[in-house]
């Protein structure tokens, strides 16, 4: 942490006179009193977007729903069975703290931030940056560090230490090719909440944010020589392109941080850092909140994500939603734990799915039945933040590939533990899989025709392949409605409903040229390609 | 009955309808199909995508005895003074099939943004999701076949999805198309389609009825998240009837005609956008890379401008000889050109200012070249040429009213081409 006092810094530029403020340490956040609990977080979010009379999810569908976004895979079938046998009252509360000790809850976060920070390497070009990355933050979240210590950590790392292959958070650096300006647009994006782009190149005149803080902030990414501290020529400047103006590093709020005088490379970037934790805005915190939020309620509270300082959403239920969940999210230590016990404790994560998500309106020529309620009223009325129910998510190509494992009863495929092979074809299938965000996430023609005619999922339908069907088989004793009801909790985490029986029964008796492994084997195949197994509702 | 049900039914129905005729079995209900009305006759676009940003000043405008004009030669084409690069001699051999728009002025000059706005006519704005040109034109043909409407064939489409018109539309890709590393060129291997064929010939039945009629008892309600996995999964099926998969196959195709495509993974492109046209398809798309030339610009855009030059002469050549010229339009660009100036690694760097776009079949005059840029080949000497413009030209080429409006998802109805664009007169 730059937590020692930095002499003042005056930055002239451009005409512009940026007086900084006052000399104040940069220190951690106070509040590591983690006096705010899960459940204050919980209630907090309720009585900001749930209405009086709200349907919830029923208990199975909410086992599978918190099982994929805390470990990124569906419940088995031993862990829907020991939650059916508890008590009802507590059982939720019991899963949800299960899941939140489980390794593989540590992982899923440490996917979710990779692709939060460094997007790049779900491309082609910087695909080798992202195992390195997952692994580090693997290791850091399982060591309990804060939020903000795995901000701190990336940007003020080293980047001459980066040890090819090995974990570390390199991908940063890496896949932003060290330039100061990509660095900056990419710090911007993943950890502010700040989509500066559009400025790199020009003025836009409705934009809160200029070229030349663009290239402000670019300067705190510059590479500064080494060379010893007094002979150091003050303050590093950086040319913005097709131009004669140089601007030095320069923060983009007001904040009682200053730059230092004769810093190197890493100070100015461990100044950066100090003013993110100070910054008036909240900006750090207000983005984790928001990025978090969308991984479990599917649309963020404010989207786009990267454009958190725009006007708009300064005032109404939103901004003031956000606004307190920063609070808290502050005030707990920037305790990523505590913040996702909380969202996945609340009600308004429990809602049931609703018919439509706001992302696309389905054409209104077909006629519906019933009226298709928004899940969320938003766009014309930005005012307003109600949540009705919860939209309806496609699967990660990393949720769709570990789920057919756990479905199958095979035990899912570890990245945690080093970065050798054996790991290709998980690659392979998240690269093939792969989704920007759930709740729009569209299903191509390829990846149906993988799902049906693949070799991953063919192999799951044998009883070589499938831990489950190969149990199922070599036990003389179970009835064939027990097989078909174990498939179901398998696949689907829950038993199929009478007519769901009826029609597999059915369908069974009509094929007597197919023996017990075809069937069940069938009945697996039919039931992974089901939207129902596809999708997080 | 659940609500929303029934419009997932009748959505379904729409798709569903052909899958029943290769399977054995009665499962799929049959709907009637929808009514496709009297539309006029469909159309097929082939988009010959050079991605990465080709140097059109090294193919389509060259600048012979200055210094931007680098060392290629001009060479003389079946067009009385329109002339082209020496590299292109079987184009310049079928030149009066095309034209040339030299005025092409542009402002993104960011591949990812280029590719967007080149690709859907718009630039990007709020939430709109803007479909890819190839979305819009399967859309509004919304030919019936088990093919789909909009093939992409060698690369990334720019816009993975169906955009605003949902994902009946969205672009199957065919080669490429991976987020991982693969080898460069696997020649025509790589443009094979995977598990087309089921691999359980015995219980096929049984899954695929399983599948529907579980389906269809879901008590979860309609979402566009599932209703694109049921989309894809029908277009799927549709795909796996032999018949539809079977245009895929280019071993079908004489040796002979192979060949004079060129083995490479885009000449083979060339030849599979060929057979798709031929089966109704609307729109495909054909991508080359390796066009984003730096440095070494000349070496590279020599070896590209042979495959390219065999590939798309070859193509005009069959799509005249079976008749399919007329109602097949062919455009051939990258999201932006090169800097006429030559930078230090002999190479160019990216220049929307001033570039050039080959285009022409059905509803496009050929033999025309349109606009002028100057002796260094940095400035326009004519009327620039915008997205909007060229966009409106394909739309209207093709017999479609570039001002048709759809429904957006924001609820507000988009054009087909930006109406701040026009035809080119001199082309339609």
């Amino acid at each position: 942490m730059a937590s020692d006092p930095q002499p003042l810094g005056r930055g002239m530029i451009g005409g512009v006179a940026c007086c900084l403020a006052m000399i104040v340490a940069a220190a951690a956040p106070s509040g590591r009193a983690a006096s705010v609990e899960p459940v204050e977080i919980a209630r907090r979010i309720d009585e900001h977007v749930l209405g009086a009379h709200v349907a919830l999810v029923d208990d199975t569908a909410f086992l599978r729903r918190v099982t994929l976004d805390l470990t990124g895979r569906i419940p088995t079938v031993a862990e829907v069975h020991d939650y059916l046998a508890e008590d009802s009252r507590s059982r939720s509360a019991t899963a949800i703290n299960r899941l939140l000790h489980a390794g593989v809850h540590t992982r899923n976060m440490a996917t979710f931030f990779r692709r939060t920070w460094v997007p790049q390497a779900d491309t082609r070009e910087f695909a080798g940056v992202a195992d390195p990355f997952e692994a580090w933050l693997t290791g850091r979240l399982r060591d309990g560090a804060r939020y903000h210590e795995l901000v701190t950590e990336i940007l003020t790392q080293d980047p001459t230490g980066a040890q090819s292959g090995s974990a570390g958070p390199w991908g940063f650096f890496e896949a932003n090719q060290g330039k100061p300006e990509n660095l900056a647009a990419s710090a911007a994006r993943g950890f502010l909440g700040l989509n500066l782009d559009c400025a790199q190149c020009h003025d836009h005149p409705h934009a809160r944010w200029t070229r030349e803080q663009f290239w402000q902030t670019a300067a705190f990414f510059a590479d500064v020589p080494p060379g010893a501290g007094p002979a150091r020529p003050g303050l590093p400047k950086i040319k913005i392109p097709e131009t004669d103006r140089e601007c030095e590093p320069v923060f983009l709020t007001a904040a009682a941080v200053a730059v230092p005088a004769a810093p190197d490379s890493r100070a100015l970037r461990q100044a950066f850092v100090a003013w993110m934790l100070e910054d008036g805005e909240r900006l750090m915190a207000k983005n984790a909140v928001n990025r978090l939020w969308s991984h479990f309620f599917g649309e963020a509270v404010v989207e786009p994500m990267d454009d958190l300082s725009r006007e708009e959403f300064q005032t109404g239920e939103r901004a003031a939603l956000l606004d307190e969940l920063a609070d808290l999210f502050i005030a707990t230590g920037y305790d990523v734990h505590v913040l996702v016990e909380g969202m996945v404790s609340s009600r308004a994560y429990r809602l049931a799915p609703t018919a439509s998500t706001p992302g696309r309106d389905s054409t209104p020529a077909t006629p519906t039945n019933g009226p298709a309620e928004a899940t969320v009223s938003v766009t014309a009325d930005t005012a307003r933040f109600m949540l009705t129910g919860k939209p309806v998510r496609g699967l990660t190509g990393e949720q769709l590939y570990d789920s057919l494992r756990v479905a199958a009863g095979l035990p899912m495929a570890r990245s945690d533990v080093g970065l050798a092979d054996g790991r290709s074809q998980r690659d392979a299938f998240t690269a093939e899989f792969y989704v920007e965000r759930p709740h729009g996430a569209e299903r191509s023609i390829t990846q149906a025709l993988t799902l049906m005619n693949g070799p991953l999922v063919n192999d799951l339908t044998t009883a070589e392949g499938n831990r489950i069907l190969a149990s199922l088989l070599a036990a003389p004793f179970v009835a064939p409605d027990d097989q078909i009801d174990t498939v179901f909790l398998a696949v689907l985490g829950r038993h199929p409903t009478s007519d769901e029986l009826d029609t597999v029964r059915r369908r069974f008796a009509g094929s007597p040229e197919l023996g017990p492994a075809d069937r069940l084997g069938s009945l697996f195949w039919a039931l992974v390609n089901s939207f129902e197994f596809c999708t997080n509702h | 009955m659940q609500p929303g049900r029934s419009s997932r039914r009748s959505f379904l129905g729409g798709l569903a309808v052909s899958v029943g005729a290769w399977t054995s079995t009665s499962w799929m209900p049959a709907l009637a199909a929808v009514g496709t009305g009297n539309r006029q006759k469909a159309k097929s676009v082939i988009l010959i995508w050079l991605n990465g940003g080709p140097s059109t000043i090294d193919l389509w405008d060259l600048k012979p005895g200055h210094d931007n004009g680098g060392p290629f030669k001009e060479i003389a084409t079946t067009v009385p003074g329109m002339r082209i690069s020496e590299h292109l001699p079987n184009l310049a051999a079928v030149a009066h099939e095309f034209s040339l728009i030299r005025s092409m002025a542009t402002r993104e000059g960011d591949h990812a943004r280029a590719r967007v706005a080149s690709i859907t006519g718009y630039t990007p704005q709020g939430a709109i999701k803007f479909p890819a040109i190839g979305s819009l034109v399967a859309h509004e043909f919304d030919v019936t076949n088990d093919i789909p409407s909009y093939v992409h064939v060698g690369g990334q489409p720019a816009v993975t999805g169906g955009g605003f018109l949902g994902p009946q539309f969205a672009p199957f890709v065919v080669g490429g198309g991976t987020r991982r590393p693969q080898a460069a060129d696997e020649g025509a291997a790589s443009l094979k389609v995977d598990n087309l064929e089921s691999r359980s010939a015995a219980a096929k039945d049984l899954r695929l009825a399983l599948l529907e009629e579980l389906s269809a008892r879901s008590g979860l309600p309609a979402s566009p998240v599932a209703e694109s996995v049921v989309s894809a999964r029908i277009q799927a099926l549709r795909l796996m009837n032999p018949k539809a998969a079977s245009a895929f196959s280019l071993d079908d195709e004489p040796e002979a005609i192979r060949d004079s495509y060129g083995m490479t993974t885009f000449g083979q492109g060339c030849l599979l956008a060929r057979r798709l046209v031929e089966r109704g398809v609307s729109f495909v798309e054909v991508s080359l890379d390796g066009w984003d030339t730096h440095g070494n610009n000349f070496e590279q855009v020599k070896t590209l401008s042979h495959q390219l030059d065999q590939g798309v002469a070859t193509l005009f050549k069959e799509l005249r000889e079976r008749g399919l010229l007329s109602e097949t339009l062919v455009v051939c660009q990258g999201e932006f050109g090169r800097t006429p100036r030559i930078n230090g690694q002999a190479g160019r760097d990216h220049w929307p200012s001033t570039w050039a776009v080959m285009l022409g079949g059905a509803g496009i005059r050929g033999g025309q070249v349109v606009g002028r840029t100057s002796a260094d080949g940095a400035h326009l000497e004519s009327e620039p040429t915008r997205t909007a413009d060229l966009m409106a030209t394909i739309f209207q080429g093709i017999g479609l009213d570039p001002r048709k409006q759809n429904m957006s998802n924001v609820g507000r109805p988009i054009r087909l081409a930006d109406p701040d664009g026009t035809a080119i007169e001199e082309l339609v």
